[in-house]
C-alpha cells in the first residue's frame, strides 16, 4: 500500500514496457527504489545513525556521562544544543552516544526473530506435514499473545537486561518471520521451476539455497525492514519501564524514563529522544514500505 | 439472429430516417491527461446505434473500444478526457449533461454488461438486490417491490429457482449464471439501450451461445438498441447488423456486417477477417497480422495501422480522411482512391 | 452466520488457549537451574526451598503438576503469589478494569477516527485531505505510545489543567471521572493503532473504488452516499477488521506502559512488578489473563469478518 495515489494505469492500454530495454525485476525494483527521494533520506538518516554508532565517542561535543550539577537542566543553549539534564550532562552527547543501541537492540531482535522463525518456515513451506502443522500452530499460539506482554514473561526467566529484553522480544516476533517466510516458501515451492528441480534430484539444501531463497528473500527483507522499527519501539517501552538497558548504559527510551522522572522540572525533556525514536522508526517503515512497493512493481513489470 | 438482411449503415444519413438513432457518437474524440501529450487515445468516431439493431465496436484489444463505451456512460477513468466531438443518447448530449443527469440516464436509458461477471457483480451482496437497485434508484419502487421484481428479471433471464437464486451471492453462481444476474441488472428498468461489452468473451463456448440466444430473445422483445465491444468475428457475424471497426482509437471501417464480412474495404479489416478460419473452407491458409497494436503513448501521424499494413506507401503518413461507397466508409485514403483494392486473403 | 461456525471459531480459540496454557506451564519449568531455589531467592534455608518446591508443585511428575495446575486454573485459581499473600486470580480481577478500560477507549477511538480519516482520504485520493491523512498516519505508526501519553499529559493535564494528570476512578462510581482519567492514555495509546487501522482503510476503498462491480453500479446509476454505503464500505471493511484483529495485541502490550505513564495501576504495573521480583505464578496469571482477552478479541474480529464477508460465511 502506496501513502500516496499511484497514477492509475489507464483501462485498456498495454503498460509502456515495450519501450524500455529488459531488465530484470531486481535491477527494475533497485532503479525504481533509488529514484524515491523519501528512502533516500530515510536510507541517509539511518547512515548517519550508524556512523553515530561507531564513532559517537570521536564526534561527541561533551563526554555523555561527565556530570555538572552546576549545571542541571539548562536547556537548549549555544553549548548545549539540545540543553542538560538533571545530573547536568550534555543531552545532545547521550542522544548521540544512545544512537549505537537504537541499531544494535533492533538488530538482536530481530536476529533472534530469524535464527528461529526463518529455517523453521523455509523447512515448513518446503516439506509442509506435520513440521507445518505444529510449528504453525505454536506460531498461532505465540501471535494470539501481545508481543510485549510474551516479552515480559520471557525476562522473567532469563532476567532484566538489554540483550535478554531484545531475545525475549525476538522471540515474540518470531512467528510473523515466520509466517511471511513460510508464505512466501510455500508459494515459490508450489511454482514448477521447484518441480522441475525436484525431478531432476536437487537435494533439500541445494533447493533451499538456489531455489528458494532468492524468490522468499525480497518478502523478508520487506518484514524485517518493518520489524526493526516495531523492535526499536518495543526497545523504547522496555527500557522505559526499566526492563531494557540498564544504568550506567542509557537508550533513547530510558532517557525517557528520566524525563519522566522529571517532567515536572524540565518539562521538555521528553521532547528530543521521543522524537529521535519516532523519526528512527519512521525510517524503517519508509524503508520497508518503498521495498514493499519497488519489489511488487519491479514484478509487474 | 440480426433481423436485417440488407445491412443499412449507421451513419448520419441513416437509410431509415423516420428511425431516430437512440444512441448517436460523432466525431469523438479522448484524450489521455498527462505529460508528455499523447496522441488522442479515440480519434473521430462515429456511429449510430439504432433501436432494436445491434452495432458491433470490433478490434483488438488496445483499441479504445472500451474507452469510447464508458465516455458514452459517462464513466471515463480520470485520467482521461473527451475533447471533442458529440454524444447524444437518448436526446441528452452526455457530454453536456449535468453529472444528475447522466445518473438518471444510466440504468433507466441505458443498461450495461461488462466482460468479468465474476468481478463485476458486488461480492457482498446478494444477487437480487443488485438486480432491483436500478428500479427503487430510477423508478422509486420500495425495496420490497424491486426484489420481487429482481425475481421475476432473474426468471425471465432463464434461471431456475428464482425465488431462491435472487437471495443467493455472486460466488455460489456459475460463470454464465452470473452473466445472467448480469442481463437481468442491465435491462430491470426496461432500457433503450444496452451497452455490452465483451459479454461473452469470459465464458466457455456452449454458455456463450445461450447468452446470445438471450441477448437475441430480449433484443425483439425490449426493441433494445445494443451497442456490442468485442474482438470476436464470430459473434459480430452472428449478432450484428452493423460494424465498426476500430484500431488504434481511429475508426478505420464501418459498415452494414453482410458487406463488410463480404469485402472489407481497409487492409487491417482485411487482415484481421484472413486471421478467423472459415467454415466450410478447409485447409485456408490463416494469416496473422505482424506486430502488435503501439501503446497510446506510441500511435503513428497518419495512418496508425501504417507500420503494420502490407500496403504502406509514404502518402499514409499523411492524415486520412478516406471516404464512403454507399454506407461503406473506410479511412484508408489510397481505397478511396481506388488505388488499392483489400483482399481478404493474401 | 451459521452456529456451527461460531462453535467452529469458539473451539479454535479454546485449542489456542491451551497451547498456550502448556507454554505458560513449561515457562516456570524452563528457568535456568533449580527453579524453586531461584524463587525463594539464593539467601533462602533448605527449609524454604522445599516449601517453594512443595507450593509450586516441583516435587510431583511433570504430567501430574500440569494436571494439577490446569485443574485449578479451570476453576480460576490461579495460586497464591510468590511475593505477597494474595491469590493471583483475584490481584489481577482487581487490577484490570483500569488496563482494559484504557484498551477499551483507545480501541473505539482508533476504529473510529482511523476508519473515518481512512475512507475520506480513499475517496478523495490525490487531494490534499488525502496527503494529509496519509502524513499523519506514517507519523503515528513511528510514535512510540507511552511517549505520546507523556506528551498529552504534560500539554492537557499540566499546562492547561483540563483533565487530571494521574489516577484512575471505576466506571461504576463516576462515570465522567473515569473518561476524564482514560481518555489522554486511551487517545495516546489509540494514535498507531488509528494509523495503521487509517492506512489499511484508504488502501481498501481505493482498491475497491477501481473494483468493475463499482463500475457496474455506477453504470445502473448508483452514486453518492449510496454507491459508497452499498458497495464501497462493506467490501472495503474486509480488510479493515483483519487489521483490527492484529492491532489488539499492539493494543493489550502498549497499554502495560501507557498505564504507568498515567500513573494507574493496572496490569502492567502489576506484571513489571511481579517480572523484578520473579513472582512467576503471577506471571503466569498474566500471560493467561493476556491470551484469554486476546482470543475473545478475535473471536469478536473473526465473527465479523465472517459477517460482512459472504464468501466465508457459506464455507
Amino acid at each position: 500500500m502506496t501513502t500516496l495515489s499511484p497514477a492509475p494505469v489507464p483501462v485498456d492500454r498495454p503498460v509502456a514496457a515495450s519501450a524500455l530495454p529488459n531488465r530484470s525485476p531486481m535491477r527494475t525494483a533497485a532503479r525504481a527504489f533509488f529514484r524515491s527521494p523519501a528512502a533516500l533520506s530515510a536510507l541517509a538518516f539511518l547512515a548517519l545513525l550508524l556512523f553515530l554508532a561507531v564513532a559517537a565517542p570521536l564526534v561527541v561535543p561533551y563526554d555523555p556521562a561527565a556530570q555538572n550539577l552546576a549545571n542541571r537542566f539548562s536547556g537548549p543553549s549555544a553549548e548545549h544544543w539540545l540543553g542538560t539534564d538533571e545530573f547536568g550532562r550534555d543531552v545532545l552527547s547521550r542522544m548521540m552516544t544512545a544512537a549505537q543501541i537504537a541499531l544494535v537492540a533492533p538488530l538482536i531482535a530481530v536476529g533472534t526473530a530469524a535464527v528461529i522463525g526463518v529455517p523453521t518456515a523455509l523447512l515448513a513451506g518446503l516439506r509442509r506435514g506435520a513440521i507445518d502443522a505444529v510449528a504453525g500452530r505454536l506460531a498461532d499460539a505465540v501471535m494470539s499473545l501481545p508481543a510485549l506482554a510474551l516479552a515480559m514473561a520471557i525476562i522473567a526467566i532469563l532476567g532484566p537486561g538489554l540483550v535478554n529484553s531484545m531475545i525475549a522480544v525476538g522471540i515474540a516476533f518470531a512467528p510473523s518471520l515466520f509466517r511471511v517466510v513460510r508464505g512466501a516458501a510455500l508459494a515459490t515451492s508450489r511454482e514448477t521451476f521447484m518441480e522441475s528441480a525436484e525431478s531432476i534430484g536437487c537435494t533439500t539444501r541445494r533447493m533451499v539455497w538456489v531455489h528458494l531463497l532468492p524468490n522468499v528473500a525480497a518478502p523478508m527483507l520487506v518484514q524485517v525492514t518493518i520489524l526493526m522499527g516495531v523492535a526499536l519501539l518495543a526497545e523504547a517501552g522496555l527500557s522505559f519501564i526499566g526492563l531494557g538497558v540498564q544504568p550506567p548504559d542509557s537508550s533513547w527510551g530510558s532517557m525517557l524514563a528520566d524525563a519522566y522522572q522529571n517532567q515536572f522540572r524540565d518539562p521538555f525533556g521528553a521532547v528530543a529522544p521521543g522524537a529521535a525514536l519516532a523519526l528512527t522508526v519512521l525510517c524503517f517503515n519508509v524503508l520497508g514500505d518503498t521495498l514493499r512497493d519497488v519489489i511488487a512493481a519491479g514484478r509487474r513489470a | 439472429m440480426s433481423t436485417s438482411k440488407t445491412a443499412g449503415a449507421a451513419t448520419a444519413t441513416a437509410v431509415a430516417p423516420d428511425v431516430r438513432p437512440i444512441l448517436s457518437v460523432r466525431d469523438l474524440t479522448i484524450d489521455y491527461l498527462g505529460e508528455p501529450r499523447q496522441p488522442a487515445l479515440v480519434q473521430d468516431v462515429s456511429f449510430d446505434v439504432l433501436p432494436g439493431r445491434s452495432v458491433a465496436l470490433i478490434g483488438e484489444s488496445g483499441c479504445g473500444k472500451t474507452i469510447t463505451s464508458l465516455a458514452v456512460l459517462g464513466l471515463l477513468p480520470a485520467r482521461m478526457r473527451v475533447a471533442g466531438g458529440s454524444i447524444v443518447l437518448d436526446g441528452v448530449d452526455v457530454l453536456q449533461a449535468s453529472e444528475r443527469t447522466l445518473r438518471d440516464l444510466r440504468g433507466r436509458t441505458v443498461g450495461a454488461i461488462f466482460q468479468e461477471p465474476m468481478s463485476s457483480l458486488n461480492p457482498t451482496m446478494p444477487v437480487g438486490d443488485q438486480i432491483g437497485e436500478a428500479r427503487w434508484l430510477h423508478l422509486g419502487e420500495s425495496r420490497r417491490a424491486a426484489r420481487a421484481k429482481a425475481v421475476e428479471l432473474l426468471d425471465r433471464v432463464g434461471i431456475p429457482n428464482a425465488a431462491r437464486r435472487a437471495r443467493a451471492y455472486p460466488h455460489e453462481l456459475s460463470g454464465g449464471m452470473q452473466q445472467r444476474v448480469m442481463i437481468a441488472s442491465a435491462i430491470a428498468c426496461e432500457p433503450a439501450m444496452l451497452l455490452a461489452d465483451e459479454p461473452t468473451t469470459a465464458l466457455d463456448v456452449t454458455v456463450q451461445a445461450d447468452i446470445l440466444a438471450l441477448l437475441a430473445d430480449l433484443q425483439r422483445d425490449l426493441g433494445l438498441g445494443i451497442l456490442f465491444v468485442t474482438h470476436d468475428l464470430g459473434v459480430v457475424a452472428e449478432f450484428c447488423a452493423d460494424v465498426v471497426v476500430m484500431y488504434a482509437g481511429h475508426v478505420v471501417e464501418r459498415a452494414g456486417t453482410r458487406a463488410l464480412f463480404a469485402a472489407p474495404r481497409h487492409p487491417y479489416t482485411a487482415a484481421l477477417l484472413g486471421a478467423v478460419p472459415q467454415a466450410g473452407q478447409a485447409r485456408t491458409v490463416l494469416t496473422t497480422i505482424p506486430g502488435r497494436v503501439p501503446p497510446s503513448g506510441a500511435f503513428p501521424a497518419g495512418c496508425r495501422f501504417r507500420p503494420r499494413c502490407a500496403h504502406a506507401v509514404a502518402t499514409c503518413a499523411e492524415p486520412q480522411h478516406g471516404g464512403a461507397d454507399g454506407d461503406h466508409f473506410t479511412l484508408c485514403d489510397r481505397v478511396a482512391a481506388g488505388e488499392l483494392t483489400p483482399r481478404r486473403r493474401t | 452466520m451459521s452456529l456451527t461456525l461460531v462453535v467452529r471459531r469458539l473451539a479454535a480459540g479454546l485449542v489456542v488457549l491451551w497451547i498456550v496454557s502448556v507454554m505458560t506451564f513449561l515457562m516456570v519449568r524452563l528457568i535456568p537451574g533449580d527453579p524453586a531455589r531461584t524463587v525463594a531467592g539464593e539467601q533462602a534455608t533448605p527449609e524454604l526451598v522445599e516449601a517453594v518446591r512443595a507450593q509450586l508443585g516441583l516435587d510431583q511428575p511433570l504430567l501430574t503438576q500440569y494436571l494439577r495446575w490446569l485443574g485449578g486454573v479451570l476453576q480460576g485459581d490461579l495460586g497464591m503469589s510468590l511475593t505477597s499473600p494474595r491469590p493471583v486470580a483475584q490481584t489481577i480481577l482487581q487490577a484490570a478494569p483500569a488496563t482494559l478500560s484504557i484498551t477499551l477507549v483507545a480501541l473505539v477511538l482508533a476504529v473510529v477516527l482511523g476508519v473515518t480519516a481512512g475512507v475520506v482520504a480513499g475517496l478523495r485520493q490525490g487531494t490534499w485531505i488525502d496527503r494529509v491523512v496519509s502524513t499523519l498516519a506514517t507519523l503515528g505508526i513511528a510514535m512510540p505510545g507511552f511517549w505520546v501519553a507523556m506528551l498529552l499529559i504534560s500539554i492537557f493535564a499540566m499546562k492547561l489543567h483540563l483533565l487530571p494528570a494521574t489516577g484512575y476512578a471505576p466506571f461504576s462510581e463516576d462515570p465522567a471521572r473515569w473518561l476524564q482519567h482514560v481518555l489522554l492514555p486511551g487517545a495516546a495509546l489509540a494514535l498507531a493503532t488509528a494509523a495503521q487501522i487509517a492506512r489499511q482503510a484508504r488502501g481498501s476503498v481505493a482498491d475497491v473504488l477501481a473494483e468493475p462491480y463499482v463500475r457496474t453500479a455506477r453504470a445502473r446509476g448508483a452514486s453518492g452516499s449510496v454507491l459508497v454505503r452499498r458497495h464501497v464500505l462493506r467490501n472495503a471493511s474486509i480488510p479493515v477488521i483483519t487489521v483490527i484483529g492484529l492491532q489488539a495485541g499492539h493494543l493489550l502490550g502498549g497499554v502495560i506502559i501507557v498505564e504507568t505513564v498515567a500513573g494507574m495501576s493496572g496490569i502492567g504495573t502489576l506484571a513489571l512488578r511481579a517480572v523484578l521480583d520473579r513472582d512467576y505464578t503471577m506471571i503466569q496469571g498474566y500471560v493467561l489473563f493476556a491470551a484469554v482477552v486476546m482470543v475473545g478479541i478475535n473471536l469478536v474480529v473473526d465473527l465479523a469478518y465472517q459477517w460482512v464477508n459472504p464468501k466465508v460465511r457459506a464455507a
